[in-house]
């Protein structure tokens, strides 16, 4: 007697198909190839089941786009290492090996004759951006509502962060040493990258991504005629490594490594993005509100606290307000051009 | 392992959709299955057609299965809801399932890489890919069919599209 033909329960045809699935995605041997057709053949639940999973596989990788907002590098040591610092408060340095963003750099036209010693100034306003190239190829990026001062002799090349945040991807050049003063603080290097940000509480954070920087406070006043002519730092100057972050604070001065995708995070800027990662929505309005001349206000004390993840584009106020309102729950009141009200809605 | 986040976010949150018209930010995707299985099914069908030519029957019945192969089940979402309703299927899965279809789906990881980076056999991971997929489609069908859920209904229209609301409640 033949066996009957058993129709598999339809449970069972998504769990074959599961199978497949996953053997698809590892990849097929032409035997694999062989049965699966086969089993394709056996059933129009087999076929329908099978192509409405795939095409739901697929889809899914729409999933990846969460790894712009947590990029992941595989596991790998991490030692945290702790130095006693003997510098001043309120310096934050990081220092990273890696690189994030060097294609954003666009030559432009702000090129000085290599000999000038004269003082130029770069500017952004609220919300703007821009590259810089100096005279020697070093390259500046600048993001919003930052002021520099370059000064290049033939024995240093210089450069003051007034305000605001750069990034610099500085040329090598041994015989002259390139110097960033932030306040009282000197970052000197030969070739490196690194990012210098002047935060609203006048800390300064420094984040290297490639090289070795040295910082120091600087001899005499914190700005001035002195600050134009930063020699070699003491030996007492700190050296950070690429790889390590080094936190300098008043009571806690600590140097740490970073993990890359937190850098990643932290030169989003570079590109045009703010990055949120469950941060309260009061600190990233803290942040967005760098990028515009817009003032935020909470009328309530759950809105702060509301997290937030997702990509922001920097200067994007009204898709600021339309995500509040219609993700969120906020509602928004412009009162005038330069203030909003944010009120959550219970 | 996937960030500590990564795994908040899918594990605890329901993150509400993102992505609106920023376009540029969806990634292309990076696997055809469906584009094989298609192919695959089909040879099928054209054997079919080919046994009913020859038999001179019409083959109107090849021409309606082929139709037939476009499955529309998961269409009637938007983009935005989809995404929202992937990352709530994901986040049912059991922890050991979640972690590799968080490897594979979110980073891209082939099955060899995720068994490295877990610690698992090969044969491990197949079975959480096709068990997590399975319950996704479960997930994804029960959502799907019985139309969409209210709160997916008051769906986001911002510009600005790609914020989640992180309800840790």
């Amino acid at each position: 007697m033949k066996p009957l033909y058993e129709f598999p329960a339809v449970d069972e045809v998504y769990e074959e198909a599961s199978i497949w699935i996953a053997r698809m995605d590892k990849g097929l041997t032409a035997d694999d190839e062989d049965a699966l057709r086969k089993w394709l053949s056996q059933s129009n639940d087999n076929r329908a089941v099978f192509l409405k999973m795939t095409k739901l596989w697929d889809r899914m990788d729409t999933l990846s786009r969460l790894s712009d907002i947590f990029p992941h590098a595989p596991a790998q040591e991490r030692q945290p290492l702790r130095l006693p610092l003997g510098l001043a408060a309120s310096l934050v340095v990081a220092v990273v090996g890696i690189w994030v963003g060097t294609e954003l750099y666009q030559a432009t036209d702000s090129v000085q004759a290599v000999n000038a010693p004269a003082t130029n100034l770069h500017e952004t306003t609220v919300g703007e951006q821009a590259a810089v190239e100096l005279p020697d190829g070093t390259l500046v990026t600048l993001n919003t509502n930052t002021l520099i001062r370059v000064s290049y002799t033939e024995e240093r090349r210089l450069v003051t962060l007034e305000r605001g945040e750069i990034h610099v991807q500085v040329s090598h050049d041994p015989s002259r040493r390139f110097s960033v003063i932030v306040n009282d603080h000197v970052v000197q290097a030969v070739g490196t990258e690194f990012n210098v940000e002047i935060t609203s509480d006048q800390r300064i954070e420094l984040l290297v991504t490639d090289g070795i920087v040295i910082v120091g406070i600087l001899e005499g006043s914190a700005s001035g005629d002195n600050a134009d002519s930063p020699s070699i730092l003491p030996p007492s100057a700190v050296s950070v490594s690429a790889g390590q972050e080094i936190t300098l604070a008043s009571s806690e001065e600590e140097l740490r490594m970073v993990e890359p995708e937190e850098i990643e995070v932290k030169l989003s800027w570079t590109e045009g993005n703010l990055i949120f990662r469950g941060e309260s929505l009061e600190e990233a309005i803290t942040e967005i509100s760098r990028y515009t001349s817009v003032e935020f206000r909470f009328l309530d004390e759950d809105s702060k606290r509301v997290r937030v993840v997702g990509l922001f584009q920097t200067g994007d106020v009204d898709g600021l307000l339309a995500a509040l309102r219609e993700n969120f729950d906020i509602s928004y009141e412009r009162i005038d051009e330069d203030t909003i009200l944010l009120r959550g809605r219970q | 392992m996937p960030p500590k986040e990564v795994e908040d976010i899918v594990q605890e949150t329901y993150v509400r959709a993102c992505q609106a018209e920023h376009s540029q930010e969806i990634k292309a995707p990076r696997s055809f299955l469906y584009r094989t299985a298609r192919n695959l099914a089909l040879d099928y069908v054209k054997r079919a057609e080919t046994r009913l030519t020859v038999s001179g029957e019409n083959h109107g019945t090849a021409l309606g299965e082929y139709h037939r192969l476009e499955d529309e089940t998961f269409d009637r979402v938007s983009a935005d809801e989809e995404f929202s309703l992937f990352c709530d299927a994901v986040r049912h899965l059991p922890i050991k399932c979640r972690r590799v279809f968080v490897l594979k789906k979110v980073y891209g990881y082939s099955q060899r890489e995720i068994a490295q980076e877990l610690e698992l056999s090969e044969s491990t991971v197949e079975k959480h890919i096709a068990n997590g997929m399975k319950r996704c489609t479960f997930f994804m069908m029960q959502r799907t069919a019985k139309g969409i859920r209210r709160e997916n209904m008051r769906k986001p229209n911002s510009r600005w599209g790609s914020v989640n609301k992180v309800d840790r409640s």
